[in-house]
């Protein structure tokens, strides 16, 4: 029975989504209604999972098919379900004038079904397995509009996708080689016992290629930017709320199963996660794109994550705060993204461009989207009562604590990286809120306090619903959060919790503060200073981040597309059309007189 | 004698479609299509039984008598030829409808078969030898068949390079034979004699079979003939002409000379060498090539390299790597050509920039393309990543340098696989945005006797790849290893 019921996870929502593409053949409105029944009973499933797990894992096998139930993936295929279940509710509204849905729904619960199967996997191959189906079918999602942005979006995405998982592959094999197993539990025994650091690493850098790249570490994150502005909100929900967790699932079995207590792999680690941290922070600033700005910001959310988990492998057996601050961070982050997206795509419908200056001001006396907008941005912000500031406090105190412990200036230095980061982060979401929320826009004001009913009942539902969990989470932070952290320690292997944290205790609420005035002070300087020019007598936002620093085109595309066929093959032409093979040999054969010259 | 009757019978049935009694064009597909399926039935018969039966062929002095003999690893081989040739049937006859002169085509097509099945029962390598003249023989008239301009040059080729690979084989051949070979055995089945000499005997047959399984530099009859039809190219490169080439030097390999005499020498690196240029050879031309049965062959070039690279690390667990990749590669590349041959055969549309947006009018031949185009690729769960994984694993396993870097050469191919068969698919199924409405486009889906085989395979792709472990298995027990 359950393990019929931990592969009914996966399976159900594959199984169901041809029923509801040939239900989108016949009618709308029926396959609508079939969508938000499939990701409703998939919730229900989740849920129903979870709560007979609480007598004890278990799991399932089947043609090698190896899947697994614990504290971390019950929470996680219940946040799963929950976010395709919200998106599924907003989605009748936003794809009402959308080409290709039936295509869409197809593949969003293809997806949906290897989601869960990658959070399930009890073994890397499985988890390859089902990572490698979740990226190919959440293609479509990004070349969705195909228009040029979207399919140029689409062929990074797909290209990161491909060269990411055979990459993993490589690392796979040289695991596998190494220790003989890929069993996940017992990849800590064996990685502990193999002699050959060096192999090991080399094995590790190849899998954290392919899972980084989904999750959008630096510099692999190209992608990112991209694919979330030209997908549809729902999708792009999905895409930064849960897909990129995916790739902080292999992450995570890399920082606490096979490099577990690993120093030498912790400060790589550090220095990759503080650099995406920072990075995609800046990039937010500088973004002039509403979609675009919360992809940059998932990028540097994840950055604050792979810090956490680098401190999870240099802390040792009291890296208790730093597992739990990344497990809190991977929720709130996946529960405010979804917020935010669904927000940014609720204002997509009505006015159809993401561009900052020209919806100005359509936030303005339209209070669900507000409410709803406000929630998500103060959770990501890490305002105390919210949920963001939980899980920032906890991966913050890490950083502090291994600063005590080891006393290297460049954990300081990484600790005030951290805050910055934070600062930023701060810093866009004012940038966003203001714009859309108090800014007037000069030309078209009046036309949007005209539209007065901007969302259906369903969608302003799903807003509503999804943004209370936040200060819910935040404000319960001692019982709820609690945990939530507790159940994924089983599997991210924090030790055992010293004494309760007070999160509102003053010097927490320093850390918060900090980040609070660097934010303020950045948004009042940089943004409304530098990053805003005057035009036409208006004060607009000016788009100033430099094309060279374009990762994609400068370096990856042209190394690509044009260097490594540019010598491989002109090789190849010339010997395998027989250029110079075929001569020669009739060159021989004629001097030897057996064939004719043919002139 | 169960043996020799299996082998005439295609051979018989082409005999008698060349006679004048079957003048509707009815009578002789329906003739065809019984004569296929009655071999491909009486083949599975006399595979469900024990291995070990054998005939004598035509007893002479010495060990140049000619055999047959059953077993294990000519019934793979003759399986796949059994169970795809049917498929490979019901497709040509619905794609040669409109052909006016096939009665010698399809004949050929029997002999063919026939002489595929000769090769799989064959029990001496002079045996297979001769089987191997008579494929060749037998394939070359079906290059031949449209009489153009191209399709001639196309035949001449062929021709030239069967002939070259014959030479090269032979030597190889009488080597054997002069040092006393007798009949295949795995582990060896003759003394080789002084060790340098015996392994340069190998190189020249491995290089002559090799022909067969266009390893570079003896390819280039495989991109030339792209100008046959669909239902040629696709029995050639994926069922009868690069299986037995493969096949031929899995028998030279392990059932003649010895793979413990050759592995770690240098004629095992030379071969290996071989291969793995081969493989990034060929899918570096695939991905510059925009006709699409071209582009399919270099596919088939690189993608037989790996099963030789699989044979060439002289192991166990290499050879049953790439044996389970010979089986998976037949289905999906039969597939794809399948799917190439139903768009030109409808559409007459055969490059790959043409491919655009013809999702809409295809949606079956392309989702069904797109499921082979994974598979070739190598995206798990369908089988083509069961197979790519076995053989890089077994080649790290062997820990020697080639096998290393031909792990490399599995990876980079595998991404221009990608390359070559995912961005048809992408652009069938999106187009870019010209700016002008969208417009109802009419299907022009093939018909069943060309759908309904693609779609099977398609299916057996995923099916194969989910119960990859009883193929496995099944190869694992039927080589003995």
């Amino acid at each position: 029975m359950r393990n019929i019921l931990i592969l009914l996870l996966v399976v159900f929502p594959m199984a169901s989504a041809p029923a509801v593409w040939l239900a989108g053949r016949k009618n709308r409105r029926s396959r609508d209604f079939a969508v938000i029944a499939v990701t409703f009973i998939e919730l229900c499933l989740t849920i129903l999972a979870a709560v007979m797990c609480f007598n004890g894992e278990y799991a399932a096998d089947l043609c090698g098919i190896n899947l697994r139930l614990d504290g971390f993936r019950c929470v996680y295929t219940v946040i799963t379900a929950f976010m395709w279940f919200m998106t599924a509710l907003l989605s009748p509204e936003y794809f009402a004038h959308y080409h290709n849905t039936d295509r869409y729904f197809l593949f969003c619960l293809l997806t949906l079904g290897a989601t869960q199967g990658v959070f399930l996997s009890a073994d890397l191959m499985t988890a390859f397995l089902f990572f490698e189906v979740m990226s190919l079918a959440s293609f479509p999602w990004v070349a969705q509009d195909e228009t040029g942005d979207a399919l140029r979006a689409a062929n990074t995405y797909l290209a990161v996708a491909v060269i990411g998982g055979l990459v993993t592959l490589m690392g796979m094999f040289l695991l596998n080689n190494l220790t003989g197993t890929l069993v996940i539990d017992e990849l800590y025994d064996a990685c502990k016992a193999v002699s050959n650091r060096g192999t090991l690493y080399t094995a590790g850098a190849c899998i954290l290629f392919g899972f980084g790249a989904k999750a959008g570490m630096f510099p692999l994150h190209i992608w990112l930017p991209k694919a979330h502005p030209v997908a549809p909100a729902p999708a792009s929900a999905l895409l930064s709320g849960v897909l990129t967790k995916a790739g902080v699932f292999g992450m995570i079995v890399l920082c606490c199963h096979i490099f577990r207590y690993d120093e030498v792999w912790g400060f790589a680690m550090l220095i990759v996660g503080v650099i995406t941290m920072v990075w995609g922070a800046v990039l937010g600033v500088l973004s002039v794109n509403l979609k675009r700005t919360l992809a940059c910001s998932s990028m540097s959310q994840i950055g604050f994550i792979l810090t956490g988990l680098s401190m999870c492998c240099l802390l040792g057996h009291e890296n208790a705060l730093a597992a739990r601050g990344v497990m809190l961070h991977m929720v709130n982050h996946s529960l405010i993204k979804l917020v935010l997206f669904m927000t940014a795509g609720a204002i997509y419908m009505n006015v159809h461009t993401l561009d900052l200056n020209k919806l100005r001001g359509f936030g303005r006396n339209k209070p669900i989207l507000h409410f709803a907008f406000l929630m998500g941005a103060l959770g990501i912000g890490g305002i105390p009562l919210w949920n963001g500031y939980i899980s920032k406090t906890l991966l913050h105190e890490s950083i502090v604590e291994f600063y005590a412990e080891s006393g290297l200036i460049w954990i300081k230095i990484a600790e005030w990286l951290f805050l910055i980061a934070g600062g930023l982060t701060v810093a866009y979401m004012t940038k966003l809120y203001v714009c859309i929320f108090v800014e007037k826009n000069t030309e078209c004001q009046e036309k949007y306090d005209g539209i007065k009913k901007s969302l259906s009942p369903l969608s302003a539902a799903a807003l509503i619903g999804s943004a209370a969990v936040l200060p819910l989470l935040g404000m319960t932070s001692g019982i709820t959060m609690n945990r939530i952290a507790e159940l994924g320690q089983s599997f991210i292997h924090g030790g055992e919790l010293e004494h309760a944290v007070n999160y509102f205790s003053l010097e927490n609420l320093k850390g918060g503060g900090i980040s609070l005035a660097i934010g303020v002070t950045v948004y009042f300087l940089v943004i409304r200073g530098f990053l805003m020019k005057k035009e036409n007598g208006v004060r607009v936002y000016a788009d100033r981040l430099p094309k060279w620093l374009d990762l994609e085109d400068k370096v990856y595309r042209p190394l690509l597309l044009k260097i490594l066929p540019g010598c491989l093959g002109p090789l190849a032409r010339v010997f395998g059309e027989n250029k110079v093979l075929a001569p020669a040999g009739k060159f021989i054969a004629s001097k030897l007189g057996l064939i004719k010259d043919e002139k | 004698m169960s043996l020799i009757i299996t082998i005439l019978l295609p051979a018989l049935f082409g005999l008698a479609l060349t006679l004048d009694i079957f003048r509707s064009r009815r009578s002789r597909d329906i003739l065809v299509l019984i004569a296929v399926f009655a071999s491909s039935a009486a083949m599975w018969m006399l595979l469900t039984r024990d291995s070990g039966e054998s005939f004598t062929l035509l007893g002479t002095a010495g060990n140049t008598a000619l055999s047959l003999k059953l077993d294990g690893m000519g019934k793979i081989y003759a399986g796949i030829a059994a169970a795809l040739w049917p498929v490979a049937a019901v497709y040509s006859a619905e794609y040669m409808r409109h052909d006016g002169k096939v009665r010698w085509f399809n004949a050929c097509f029997l002999f063919a078969m026939g002489a595929a099945f000769g090769i799989a029962l064959s029990g001496t390598i002079l045996t297979m030898y001769v089987f191997c003249l008579l494929l060749s023989a037998s394939t070359v008239p079906l290059v031949f068949h449209g009489m153009t301009k191209q399709s001639k040059k196309a035949g001449r080729t062929y021709l030239i390079y069967s002939v070259i690979g014959a030479v090269l084989a032979l030597a190889a051949v009488v080597f054997v034979l002069l040092r006393g070979g007798s009949e295949f055995g795995m582990g060896g089945s003759f003394d080789p004699g002084e060790a340098n000499t015996a392994m340069t005997m190998y190189l020249v047959g491995f290089m002559g079979f090799g022909v067969m399984a266009a390893v570079f530099p003896l390819h280039g009859w495989m991109p030339r003939d792209y100008v046959v039809a669909t239902p040629v190219s696709a029995v050639l490169h994926a069922i009868a002409v690069v299986n037995a080439g493969v096949f031929a030097v899995i028998r030279l390999t392990f059932y003649t000379f010895e793979a413990d005499f050759l592995a770690g020498t240098w004629a095992q690196y030379a071969a290996m060498g071989v291969t793995v240029v081969t493989i990034v050879f060929g899918s570096t031309m695939a991905r510059r090539e925009k006709q699409i049965k071209r582009r399919l062959a270099y596919s088939t070039c690189s993608n037989a390299s790996y099963i030789l690279f699989g044979v060439t690390q002289m192991t166990a667990a290499g050879l049953a790597a790439g044996v389970v990749h010979m089986v998976f590669h037949a289905i999906f590349k039969l597939g794809a050509y399948f799917a190439a041959g139903a768009v030109i055969h409808r559409l007459r549309k055969e490059y790959a920039d043409d491919m655009t947006g013809l999702g809409k009018r295809m949606p079956v031949t392309f989702v069904c393309f797109t499921v082979f185009g994974l598979a070739l690729t190598g995206v798990p769960p369908l089988n083509g990543f069961l197979s790519k994984w076995l053989l890089a694993q077994s080649a790290i396993e062997t820990g020697n340098i080639m096998s290393t870097i031909g792990v490399c050469a599995l990876l980079y191919s595998a991404f221009l696989t990608a390359v070559y068969m995912l961005t048809i698919s992408v652009k069938a199924f999106f187009p870019p945005d010209d700016g002008e409405p969208k417009k109802k486009v009419r299907s022009r889906e093939a018909r069943a006797p060309m759908l309904v085989p693609m779609v099977l395979l398609a299916l057996l792709c995923l099916a194969s790849g989910l119960f990859g472990g009883a193929v496995i298995e099944t190869v694992s027990a039927l080589l003995g290893v």
